[in-house]
């Protein structure tokens, strides 16, 4: 720590985009994280580690739990698919008076994952790696209609119910049991959706729960102020205690978030002139003269961004025709939507996607073999796709798209392409909530007001990574993020036996390829452009030992970083 | 050699003198005064760590001593040749066909590492190996590509090896290179059908790969009599030698009698001695080695030349006691041990095969706990094998497995007798695991 980085002052972000819901039921993937992690903590989690080549910042590490489980510490019987985890003593909710973290609030914490208003992107990891589960979901489902708003209905649910593979032996100790053996199972653990949830989480539906006295703390950080859409403010708890977390530290006296409708260079001013310390919701990087050509690193891409098919209409329409999706597809010239990305000051390193699963991730193609996706960009091609269809002239599409600078950039560029192509393309550009409730939010297929949404996907961790696109975009239960309603019985089995391939490297490497064959042949969804951080993240000249965590999207760890005193407090 | 004998000493200690009539006559409370084993703790986990007679230990600090700072040549006797040869009598081999290794675990690694696998060549073991074949499996399976068929072994006192041999036969496919299995597994003290399963391998041409950690010191056992292609023993369980000792057998010659399979290619993992340009003559087709597989084994560079002769002299103490009576002994107590489990516990608690005389073993695990899904919370046992051990001075221990249709990892009390044991505290220790179950249920 440098002489000048002292605790103190008021960690202050500022950006466009809107506070999710806080409750970690609705975590992943989103500018949430950043905050959840301060308040909100699972069995395991990640180390603030700067270098992302360095192995610790991408091996999980116990949060909750005392130890990772191992075959060495009698934490995973030799058939590996049960876990027995002690937890942590001396990890409190900020309750009053304070209560100890049970592992029957982690139980809890998953069974509240199932519900159907409200259940993370992430779902379809654990319906089909924990035993029991995925027919827990769909009894949750059956018993507490979508509609449903009496938070006693979820309540009473899970408190009658069980996962067969979930069970806690005593407050201390729970055991998690697996359909199949996962090499991944720890790294889907530390999914910040994994968060314990203590009992007063019950009195509200999942999801919701937004007003102070709903939100408990377990981190270094509690929510102190929430003005929904606008201001959410952070200050520390006072029962935390560092000795029980070996990852945070409660280094600045508050975090706040206050949300600003404004461009990427309005955020950039505010942070370069002191106004704010970091930016809120936007992927801005340090400024730099020219875009990286290369990441950098050897963690791989996102797959962002990607266009994916409302498949979920049941009266079906003209994008239930491949060939239609395939137009679709062929006329996006995606080598413009590569120079916008580039050009947008995130600091990624940009490629185009020939495929669904991108360069870097364990199912990623072998790069001898040729391009599994449409290049684009062949308006006569996507012309005659649609007059084989029999809807030349005459298909209207409504496409959604997140309402950032960037997002809207590329959504002008491939609707104009979609133009040409003689398709009729109405943009709706939403705030992350509505584009959330758009996407995945109650309503059958085309009530739901979009035939094409914009979307993007990051892997959730970095090593045995194979499943981490191809299932939670092309399967799992309703909630997750196959937003479009793609099914398959012959890809979810050609899923299953990827899954079951786990144990033996060969048969592993060949059947995720087959899964992404076959998903192609259908297309469900668009793969546009491959994204990965390739600069530091833009911040305040205060913000000191700030470091990017590869598991929030290279965003910087709150928990960790310190303000100097030296740089103004008032923006 | 370096001897195992003592110098003449005045007054040997209590653990060194020998009784009228030699060992062969000895009570058992008199061997039980050989070993450097408190009277007031009930050992009952051989099955893990046996205990050391004082002599092995006198040996051992001897030969320490002898060699400690001495200049003499440190590298004939790190071929333990002489002791390799008497070990291997006992056991019914020949010195060339008998490795003394670091323990059971690193012989297994070695003779993995060592056979001749590829991709697509298919491996059958079970879900109750120790997790050093498993892990040493998977290594090959991760560098070479080959198949490992795991299956999990039925379990509970009703099991008949007819069931074992055929639950392994199923999975044999005209891919199948080897059998891999323990000779006792170590989670729930299943004696398999070795001579049994052998023969299955023999006709289906496999190569078979023994873990016999638990087999010396407890039967009276001809390793060349099962048929095996490598058994790899412990020598600080149930032969109570030094910790940090094994046995590795490794079949150099043909004995149809035995195996009528041609020796398996072997690729040794050896340490130093092996030509340096090349290959050792082919391997014999006859009951005479084209060379000595053992030495390539054994030899590397300087050894730890006491514990060696440790172990050798707790094999010679073991051949004055007599392994046939030592087997008659552990069985009977076993036996002892098991009917007072059953009238404690019940026939369904136990783990252990136990109407198949066949299958029937001294390690007995067993569910002391009355609730059944107590059959799965690690920690009441990990409660009950530690008061046991605090509380009353009994050691056992616990352990988890899979059982064949359950969706759960189960976990058993193991008990193991050995020939230092004694009814009595059979006695005491299943009434106390009794009291002591009931508590904690």
């Amino acid at each position: 720590m440098s002489d000048d980085a002292l605790p103190g002052p008021t960690l202050r972000l500022r950006g466009p985009a809107g506070i999710p819901p806080l409750d970690p039921v609705c975590a992943h993937q989103s500018p949430a994280d950043q905050i959840r992690r301060l308040f909100s903590r699972q069995l395991f989690t990640y180390a603030p580690v700067g270098d992302p080549d360095d192995w610790r910042a991408l091996e999980p590490v116990p949060d909750l739990a005392a130890a990772v489980p191992s075959t060495y510490n009698a934490g995973l019987g030799a058939s590996h698919t049960c876990y027995v985890v002690h937890l942590r003593p001396g990890v409190m909710w900020d309750t009053a008076p304070p209560r100890a973290v049970t592992a029957h609030d982690v139980v809890r914490g998953l069974k509240r994952m199932c519900n159907p208003v409200a259940r993370p992107a992430a779902i379809s990891y654990f319906t089909s790696t924990i035993r029991g589960m995925a027919d827990f979901c769909a009894e949750y489902a059956a018993s507490v209609g979508r509609e449903t708003s009496d938070p006693r209905a979820f309540s009473d649910f899970q408190n009658t119910h069980g996962i067969p593979g979930v069970f806690a032996l005593d407050d201390e100790t729970l055991v998690i049991e697996l359909v199949r053996p996962a090499l991944d199972a720890i790294d889907i653990l530390a999914l910040p959706c994994a968060a314990a949830a203590p009992e007063e989480y019950d009195a509200f539906v999942p999801g919701g729960g937004d007003t102070l006295l709903d939100t408990r703390s377990n981190g270094p950080y509690r929510v102190a102020a929430h003005e929904p859409g606008a201001f959410l403010r952070l200050e520390r708890n006072p029962v935390w205690n560092g000795d029980s977390d070996p990852v945070r530290e409660q280094n600045v006296d508050a975090v706040e978030v206050t949300v600003e409708r404004s461009g990427n260079a309005r955020v950039t001013e505010l942070v370069r002139s002191g106004a704010a310390d970091l930016p809120w919701g936007v992927s801005l990087a340090e400024p730099r003269t020219e875009p990286p050509s290369s990441p950098g690193h050897r963690l791989g891409y996102s797959l962002d961004p990607y266009l994916v098919f409302n498949l979920d209409s049941p009266g079906g329409g003209p994008l239930d025709d491949v060939r239609v999706r395939r137009a679709v597809a062929r006329a996006i010239d995606k080598g413009a939507l590569a120079r916008i990305a580039a050009g947008s000051g995130a600091g990624t390193a940009v490629r185009v996607a020939d495929s669904i699963v991108p360069p870097g991730n364990d199912a990623a193609r072998d790069p001898g073999r040729p391009p599994a996706a449409d290049a684009g960009g062949d308006t006569d091609g996507a012309r005659a796709l649609l007059a084989e269809a029999g809807v030349d002239g005459s298909l209207r599409l409504t496409v959604v798209h997140p309402d950032g600078e960037t997002d809207t950039a590329m959504a002008r560029s491939y609707a104009a392409d979609l133009e040409k192509a003689g398709v009729s393309v109405r943009l709706r550009a939403l705030d992350p909530d509505s584009l959330r409730r758009a996407l995945r939010g109650t309503g059958d297929g085309r009530d739901r007001g979009w035939d094409i949404a914009a979307s993007s996907w990051s892997p959730g961790w970095f090593h045995h990574n194979a499943r981490a696109f191809l299932q939670p975009l092309c399967d799992g239960p309703p909630g997750g993020w196959n937003l479009g309603g793609y099914a398959n019985p012959e890809v979810d089995a050609l899923i299953e036996r990827a899954l079951e391939a786990v144990a033996d490297p060969k048969r592993r490497e060949t059947a995720w390829s087959d899964v992404e064959d076959r998903v192609l042949e259908d297309l469900p969804v668009v793969p546009l452009l491959f994204q990965t951080p390739a600069a530091p993240r833009l911040r305040g000249a205060r913000v000191r030992e700030a470091v990017g965590m590869p598991s929030l999207g290279f965003s910087y760890d709150l928990a960790t970083l310190r303000l100097s005193s030296e740089a103004p407090d008032e923006g | 050699m370096v001897s195992t004998a003592g110098p003449d000493r005045p007054d040997p200690s209590p653990g060194t003198r020998r009784p009228e009539g030699g060992l062969r006559n000895a009570s058992w409370d008199q061997i039980r005064d050989l070993f450097a084993l408190d009277r007031d703790c009930t050992h009952l986990n051989t099955g893990t760590v046996g205990a050391m007679p004082h002599e092995v230990l006198e040996v051992n600090d001897r030969v320490t001593r002898e060699w400690t700072g001495g200049l003499m040549n440190v590298y004939p006797p790190a071929m333990y040749t002489e002791h390799r040869a008497n070990i291997g009598r006992a056991f019914g081999v020949d010195q060339d066909e008998m490795v003394i290794c670091h323990n059971a675990t690193e012989g297994v690694a070695r003779v993995i590492h060592g056979l001749d696998l590829g991709d697509g060549d298919e491996v059958v073991t079970t879900s109750h190996e120790c997790y050093s074949v498993l892990s040493n499996f998977n290594l090959v399976r991760n560098r070479h590509g080959l198949t490992i068929r795991t299956v999990t072994p039925p379990s509970g006192p009703d099991v008949r090896a007819e069931e074992i041999v055929e639950l392994f036969e199923r999975q044999i496919t005209p891919r199948t290179k080897v059998l891999a299995f323990a000779a006792i597994t170590l989670f729930t003290g299943t004696m398999m059908p070795v001579r049994e399963l052998c023969e299955l391998a023999h006709r289906h041409g496999l190569i078979t790969v023994i873990d016999g950690a638990l087999l010396p010191g407890m039967l009276d056992c001809d390793l060349r009599a099962y048929g095996a292609d490598f058994i790899s023993c412990s020598g600080s369980k149930f032969q109570c030698g030094p910790l940090g000792t094994g046995l590795l057998y490794v079949r150099n010659k043909v004995h149809p009698e035995y195996n009528p399979l041609p020796l398996p290619t072997f690729w040794p993992v050896i340490s130093t001695w092996y030509p340096m340009i090349g290959s050792p003559p082919p391997r014999t087709t006859t009951s005479v080695e084209s060379y000595n597989m053992g030495d390539y084994l054994q030899s590397a560079g300087s050894a730890n030349i006491a514990k060696g002769a440790a172990l050798a002299r707790a094999c010679e103490l073991w051949d004055e006691i007599g392994r046939d009576r030592i087997e008659l002994r552990v069985r009977e107590l076993a036996e002892y041990a098991r009917s007072r489990l059953v009238e404690h516990f019940g026939w369904e608690s136990l783990y252990s095969p136990s109407s198949d005389p066949r299958l029937r073993s001294p390690l007995i695990a067993f569910n002391p706990f009355r609730a059944r899904e107590d059959a799965w919370n690690i920690k009441k046992f990990i409660t009950f094998v530690d008061r046991l051990e605090s509380e009353h001075r009994i050691w056992i221990r616990w352990t988890e497995f899979d059982v064949p249709g359950s969706p759960h990892q189960h976990y058993a009390a193991r008990l193991c007798t050995h020939l230092f044991n004694g009814h009595d505290e059979i006695d005491r220790a299943v009434g106390t695991m009794a009291a002591l179950a009931r508590e904690i249920s």
